[in-house]
């Protein structure tokens, strides 16, 4: 690993603002966790009381309150929604404002001129990256494993109207080998947080204030968001094409993998061709 | 090493703040460049960090243009404006991640930087809790920490008492024994008397000598 690479790195993982954002992505996480706990609980009580009353009635799932049908990017409760929300904020605050700040304060000077703008760049994207990326599937990852010891975990059964339609990204894998499916959410997760982080590298220096800078993605899905929403109503039928929801493993409307992957594949492009213009191009005096 | 600066303007949004720059600048010599505030010393030194593209003109480093054959001098320490560091990290960790940059020098000449301007290596403090005295001593620490060709300078004795300027003047005249190319912007004319051996004039964007 580079001497560059390290050093953006090491400050990434070392900021306040990674712990930071880890902290409420957790917050949410726990705020899902204890919902479930509850929900579960309830369920369990009622399923015991079904079968105390009519046993021969009681089909033997527990589908309806499983993991896959009570996991974070799939259910809808307080902490999920937070999450479904504010998840674009979570991938700038960790590191996304630090370019801003480094070209303001004039350490952007001291690393450039030891190290050139093309290192510099590609240092300061895998670091914005991975932070991000770290923080939303970190998340991801932390409320799947937790829930896992508090929810039953069944495969889920069409039956039971799992929130997983079919034809939607990686349905196949929800309804044969669900951990798998979430597992590769998580991944997603991971990849939406890196490619949303590095969009604070596309508003460069234009904004004054780290605050916009890290408020820059989530702005912009929530506009984007409207957009697709007023397109939706012209057309009457879309697939889904804004990445403030195509986090969701079942989000409200059809989301096909050739979705997911294209308007990340489109949010990337924003981010690095863009960054890549502000950080090496632009000049700053 | 030569610097040499060909018929160089720079032009900022419609302000012209440099004009027809002409300057040739060798190893082992301490250049002055005096003038009031916005004079366009700053920006002369930028020029020559390659930190900005003159808008007509050329600079070249040892015959290399700069921003077409080099991005920047290879062997470049500078203090620009005010000095910038993390501020919560210490000084040494500031110098720590600079240094492993480029890989040319390790934790011991971080150390080592710290002591020559007079700070301590081991101060635990964050570099938000520095004095201003203290922060512009770190920042001529970055500066010579790779023990660069060419170190740019700008207004080095800031904020710094008496015995700190002479500290940082002693230092100034090691880096040009050891053949460094030195220039030193100040607007303190008696400073550079004292320390350069030839000094510019900075006249709304002019260099006369």
């Amino acid at each position: 690993m580079s001497g560059t690479l390290k050093s953006e790195l090491w400050k990434a993982f070392h900021s306040k603002m990674f712990l930071l954002a880890l902290a409420a992505g957790l917050l949410m996480s726990a705020a899902n966790i204890l919902q479930n706990s509850a929900t579960v609980a309830e369920m369990t009580e009622n399923t015991l009381r079904f079968l105390q009353e009519d046993p021969e009635r009681f089909s033997g799932g527990h589908g309806g309150f499983s993991l896959f049908m009570l996991w974070l990017l799939i259910y809808f409760s307080l902490g999920a929604l937070a999450f479904d929300f504010y998840w674009p904020i979570l991938a700038a605050l960790p590191y996304g404002w630090s370019y801003l700040k480094e070209r303001r304060s004039g350490v952007y000077d001291q690393l450039v001129t030891r190290m050139g703008k093309k290192a510099y760049f590609r240092a300061k994207y895998a670091a914005v990256f991975l932070s991000g990326g770290a923080v939303v599937g970190g998340t991801a990852l932390f409320d799947l494993l937790v829930n896992a010891l508090i929810c039953p975990v069944e495969t889920p059964n069409i039956m039971d109207l799992p929130p997983v339609s079919n034809g939607s990204c990686l349905s196949a894998l929800y309804f044969h080998a669900p951990w798998l499916f979430c597992l590769a959410f998580c991944g997603l997760a991971f990849l939406w947080g890196g490619v949303t982080g590095t969009l604070c590298l596309a508003v460069g220096t234009l904004p004054r204030l780290q605050v916009f800078v890290i408020l820059f993605p989530y702005l912009l899905y929530y506009v984007w968001n409207m957009l697709y929403a007023q397109l939706r109503v012209h057309f009457g039928y879309l697939p889904l094409l804004s990445p403030l929801l195509l986090i969701q493993a079942s989000p409200d409307y059809f989301n096909p993998g050739w979705a997911v992957f294209s308007v990340m594949s489109l949010v990337a492009l924003l981010g690095s061709v863009i960054g890549y213009w502000q950080v090496t191009k632009r000049e700053f005096s | 090493m030569e610097i040499l600066i060909e018929n160089a303007s720079k032009t900022i949004r419609g302000a012209e703040v440099l004009k027809d720059v002409n300057l040739r600048l060798t190893g082992g010599t301490i250049y002055g460049l005096r003038g009031p505030n916005g004079s366009g010393k700053t920006m002369l030194l930028r020029l020559m960090a390659g930190l900005i593209r003159p808008t007509a003109g050329r600079v070249l480093l040892d015959g290399k243009e700069l921003g077409k054959e080099l991005d920047f001098p290879p062997s470049l320490g500078m203090l620009l404006e005010n000095p910038a560091f993390l501020p919560e990290y210490t000084g040494l960790r500031n110098l720590i991640l600079l240094a492993q940059i480029q890989n040319r020098v390790g934790a011991s000449e971080a150390r080592q930087a710290l002591l020559d301007v007079g700070l301590e290596p081991d101060d635990r403090r964050a570099y938000r809790k520095y004095s201003l005295g203290m922060k512009q001593r770190l920042g001529i620490a970055a500066a010579i920490l790779d023990k660069p060709e060419m170190l740019l300078l700008d207004e080095p004795t800031n904020a710094l008492d008496a015995a700190g300027s002479a500290l940082i003047e002693d230092l100034i005249r090691r880096e040009r024994d050891r053949g460094a190319l030195v220039v030193v912007a100040s607007h303190d004319g008696a400073f550079l008397e004292r320390l350069a051996e030839e000094i510019y004039t900075v006249t709304e964007g002019r260099v006369a000598k």
